[in-house]
């Protein structure tokens, strides 16, 4: 049990889960950690069921002070953690002894981490989730981001210590260039054919105006048939990307509105979206085609290797 | 006519005519009805909005052709099922003033009085075709046609919780205080969402809304039992509850 001190957030730090599902109809957004994968990853380090809270840290690591024992672990961007000023290795169970201090160099690649403490962060259940709903204030600690001070229990936890580690083998490369495989979208038909081939074509670039709700690409303008960028409001999805009249495409994320009136033109798979969640601003990216099919088989290999992991 | 449309590949989307109608709306509301009891343990959520509905699954258990198949055994369902009519609420709404900003500013556009466009707007009979934009916002359909207008070119900065306006087609209440683009028409001392509560929204997409012109008295009245936890929402009279 014990709590964690908050002593230094980053720039957005903020508690979240699994997210908040089922309340999509009522205009809830689902929220939850954006990289769901390493998040995942994180809370299987520590042996916590499913849907533990866990720390998401952008564009680098809080410091924080666990005030008893415990197991943490670290996965997702590439960051050096230091425990008590001593470099220890992501993606592996650490021990934590009452007092140590958790800190962190600076990001080397990709953008958000993932802290998970054995318990979870023990925060009140609202609508199914512990996730931050910044845009509605509520879930999380106190509906808003983490500030210096803050002082968050922790949940209950199975108790014995247990090491484990995440094979290489599904240690993602953040770094990596190869370009994102993308699915047409419902309105992908909406997209004049040279649209669509410079959307596949091009580079895009991350802008800094990305955040949870989604990340704005800077590239060549595309445009839809008859300049017609209003459909009527449809359902978004994580990965889904949108283009609005001026253009430039946006990808949803976690904090995404459940429905929007731009054309869905694209929708990135599934099985890339921890490698969405970790782009920053200025990162350079490109789009690849991939069929339903291909993309629902890949998408199937990539969770049996998870659900194969956490069986272990 | 039905058609299914991937949404990636973890959700896909029934659409039912080609846009939407009162008839394909409750073609959808009927379709949740269905799909919500058979309890499916891959289906991760559910969004019915307009004339479609959007299906979320879970992709280890199942993927976009089976789901399809699965989901086709509906297809007839569209018909009325009197087990479950939609729900119809009377929603008091405050017109005007400070409450209703914008209402001198749509009787001029439509040249007429400022009674005659609460009377168009609370005699019109209307359906939650989505909610979405924020938590709880109501888009509803039903509009008087001699009541359509063009949304404010410059959103303003806030509007009220419960606020009650018009764009387009369309009228809508805003659950919660937050920047707005309709025209601000009256205000609802209902609350249409409160996250702590057992049941956190007080519509859902497919009820039936009536609006009743109140005086401010009346508003600070039911605010007030809001607050309490007294104030019960009335069935509209027209329709008889469940």
């Amino acid at each position: 049990m014990g709590s964690a001190i908050i002593e230094r957030p980053t720039f957005l730090s903020t508690l979240q889960d699994g997210g908040r599902w089922g309340y999509q109809r009522y205009g809830m957004p689902v929220s939850g950690a954006t990289d769901q994968y390493a998040y995942r990853l994180a809370n299987w380090l520590v042996s916590n069921p499913h849907n533990c809270a866990v720390l998401e840290d952008t564009l680098g690591g809080s410091s924080v002070v666990f005030t008893e024992d415990a197991a943490i672990a670290v996965c997702g961007a590439d960051i050096q953690p230091c425990i008590d000023e001593k470099n220890v290795p992501l993606y592996q169970t650490l021990k934590i002894r009452a007092g140590d201090r958790l800190s962190f160099h600076s990001l080397k690649s990709g953008c958000r981490v993932y802290t998970a403490v054995s318990g979870g962060f023990d925060v009140p259940m609202v609508m199914g989730s512990r996730s931050t709903s910044l845009y509605a204030g509520m879930g999380g600690w106190k509906g808003r981001p983490l500030r210096k001070g803050d002082i968050i229990p922790r949940g209950q936890s199975g108790g014995v210590f247990k090491e484990k580690q995440i094979p290489n083998a599904l240690i993602p490369d953040y770094s990596d260039k190869e370009p994102l495989d993308v699915i047409p979208g419902p309105e992908a038909k909406r997209l004049t054919r040279e649209a669509l081939s410079a959307f596949l074509r091009s580079e895009y670039e991350v802008s800094m105006d990305s955040n949870r709700m989604g990340i704005r690409l800077k590239g060549p303008e595309l445009a839809c048939r008859g300049n017609n960028h209003d459909i009527q409001s449809s359902a978004t999805a994580f990965g889904m990307v949108q283009l609005p009249g001026n253009g430039q495409p946006i990808v949803l994320l976690a904090d995404r509105p459940t429905m929007g009136g731009y054309p869905r033109i694209a929708y990135i798979a599934t099985y890339e979206h921890h490698r969405l969640a970790q782009l920053r601003p200025g990162d350079k990216i490109r789009f690849r085609e991939v069929g339903l099919l291909k993309a629902q088989k890949l998408l199937k290999n990539h969770l049996n290797k998870l659900s194969e992991l956490e069986r272990l | 006519m039905i058609r299914y449309v991937p949404v990636g590949d973890s959700a896909l989307c029934i659409r039912v005519g080609d846009e939407f109608s009162e008839e394909s709306a409750e073609i959808v509301r009927q379709l949740l009805l269905a799909v919500e009891d058979n309890n499916y343990s891959y289906v991760t959520d559910l969004l019915p909005s307009y004339n479609e509905l959007t299906v979320f699954f879970n992709p280890a258990e199942i993927n976009y052709e089976e789901l399809v198949q699965q989901l086709r055994a509906f297809n007839t369902s569209g018909s009325g099922n009197v087990k479950h009519r939609p729900r119809s609420f009377e929603v008091p709404v405050c017109y005007g003033g400070n409450l209703g900003p914008d209402l001198p500013l749509v009787a001029e556009a439509k040249k007429m009085s400022e009674e005659r466009v609460v009377d168009l707007h609370s005699e019109a009979k209307y359906t939650i075709a989505a909610m979405g934009f924020t938590p709880g916002f109501c888009y509803l359909s039903g509009l008087d046609k001699k009541l359509f207008m063009p949304r404010m070119s410059r959103p303003r900065k806030a509007v009220a919780a419960g606020a009650v306006g018009i764009a387009s087609d369309q009228s809508g209440i805003y659950p919660l205080s937050s920047p707005g683009g309709w025209r601000w028409i009256g205000t609802t001392p209902l609350r249409l969402f409160s996250a702590g509560s057992a049941n956190p929204f007080l519509f859902s997409t497919g009820d039936q809304i009536v609006f009743k012109g109140i005086e401010k008295q009346e508003f600070d009245e039911i605010k007030e039992a809001v607050k309490a936890g007294n104030f019960i929402v009335n069935y509209c009279k027209t329709e008889s509850p469940e």
